[in-house]
């Protein structure tokens, strides 16, 4: 699955978190260092299955957990129209 | 917030101080009541008062209200004047107003809460057929050859310092808008209209206009400038357009992420977008461009804003 970011949104690393605007509602979001990686994972492209196994080897996590925890800030960020599913 | 030297400069200020004083002894009639937005030193209260005012709401959030209200006793109209010092969107009346007098702009109208708190006494505060001073205001922009200008935001974050690399800095300054006194032949294009407010029915603090500006003749442009002209009553008004005569307000600079060659008839076309943020009580900017030959072909050049320019934001809503 692809997930498209609007033109609307715009984004940008502060510290350790990634901080999202919602340019037409103008309104933030932040995401914490694992977040962060998801969305640079999104914003370069990536499926979700790719940033599935991303995770998996970077955080030495096991997929089961890693499957749960994306699909979920990826239903937050689609339900918020911070990302479109295609 | 403005100290009282800012406010000094604002009364030196003539275009500005003549034009109000004209519109608001134009507008204003006996036994009228009067809410003057943002009141700073009280010198447009005092003129209220002056027009014949039956009383007048002096709002102001800052301190400076202190020396308006001393300035109003001076005068001779401290029984006139009621002062409040809050912010106007906090600001419960008893009476509605005939006139609501505002100069909330920064360098252009679209400047922190003022549009927001404008379009809010407007709505509590005015009387049903009731005069706005100002009535209106045009955003202008056009296109600018200035290395100077262009410098505070590029030069001293890309050349580095004492072999420092100061490029980090360099995002956050090149996405930022600043005021600066733009001159008539730093312009490279003709000026085009972004947006007309009308603040008798403006109700929308926030903004989307796209706007074409064509090179008039060879040269870089390295960003654009905003300014505006203003009718305050039938007839009154101002700009402060490069080449007209100096302002308080000065022009907004607002550069590209580089410089862009043109030849003349070549445009950048301009994707620009204000939107207040409450919770920043501030706007974002942003500016996306297009560069478009004069042969037709046409390519994107960079997509920017100040949410860029910040090294670190606070009072995330969510």
């Amino acid at each position: 699955m692809h997930a498209i970011i609007p033109e609307r949104v715009v984004y940008k690393m502060v510290g350790e978190e990634m901080v999202l605007l919602d340019f037409e509602r103008g309104v933030y979001y932040g995401l914490n260092p694992v977040g962060a990686r998801v969305w640079e994972l999104l914003a370069e492209g990536k499926t979700a299955e790719e940033i599935i196994s991303t995770l998996t080897d970077e955080f030495d996590a096991l997929e089961c957990d890693v499957k749960g925890d994306v699909a979920a800030l990826m239903d937050d960020l689609v339900a918020n129209g911070l990302v479109v599913r295609e | 917030m403005y100290d009282l030297y800012d406010h000094g400069r604002m009364i030196a200020d003539r275009v500005r101080g003549d034009a109000y004083a004209r519109a608001i002894a134009a507008t204003v009639r006996p036994d009228d009541i009067v809410v003057d937005l943002g009141t700073g030193t009280g010198i447009f209260a005092v003129l209220a008062c002056r027009a014949g005012a039956r009383r007048v709401y002096a709002i102001e959030p800052s301190g400076i209200i202190e020396v308006a209200r001393e300035i109003a006793a001076a005068n001779g109209c401290l029984d006139r004047i009621e002062f409040l010092q809050s912010d106007a969107r906090r600001v419960e009346l008893n009476e509605k107003a005939n006139v609501l007098v505002t100069d909330l702009r920064g360098t252009i109208p679209f400047f922190t809460s003022s549009l927001d708190a404008l379009i809010d006494a407007r709505k509590r505060f005015l009387a049903d057929g009731g005069v706005l001073i100002p009535r209106s205001d045009v955003i202008v922009a056009a296109l600018v050859e200035s290395p100077e200008a262009y410098a505070v935001h590029d030069r001293p974050w890309s050349a580095g310092w004492e072999g420092i690399d100061l490029t980090p800095a360099r995002r956050l300054a090149i996405n930022g808008m600043r005021k600066r006194m733009i001159e008539l032949r730093e312009l490279i294009s003709e000026p085009a209209n972004v947006v007309a407010i009308d603040y008798e029915t403006i109700a929308t603090t926030d903004f989307e206009a796209t706007i074409e500006l064509g090179a008039t003749r060879d040269g870089t442009a390295h960003g654009f400038a905003l300014w505006f002209d203003t009718q305050l009553a039938c007839g009154i008004g101002f700009s402060n357009a490069p080449g007209s005569e100096a302002t308080i307000y000065g022009r907004s600079f607002v550069p590209f992420e580089s410089p862009v060659d043109l030849r003349q008839g070549d445009a950048i076309v301009i994707d620009l977008a204000a939107r207040f943020v409450s919770a920043d009580d501030d706007y974002l900017w942003r500016w996306n461009t297009t560069m478009k030959r004069r042969e037709g072909e046409s390519r994107p050049l960079f997509r920017q804003s100040t949410f860029f320019s910040h090294p670190r934001k606070f009072g995330m809503a969510e």
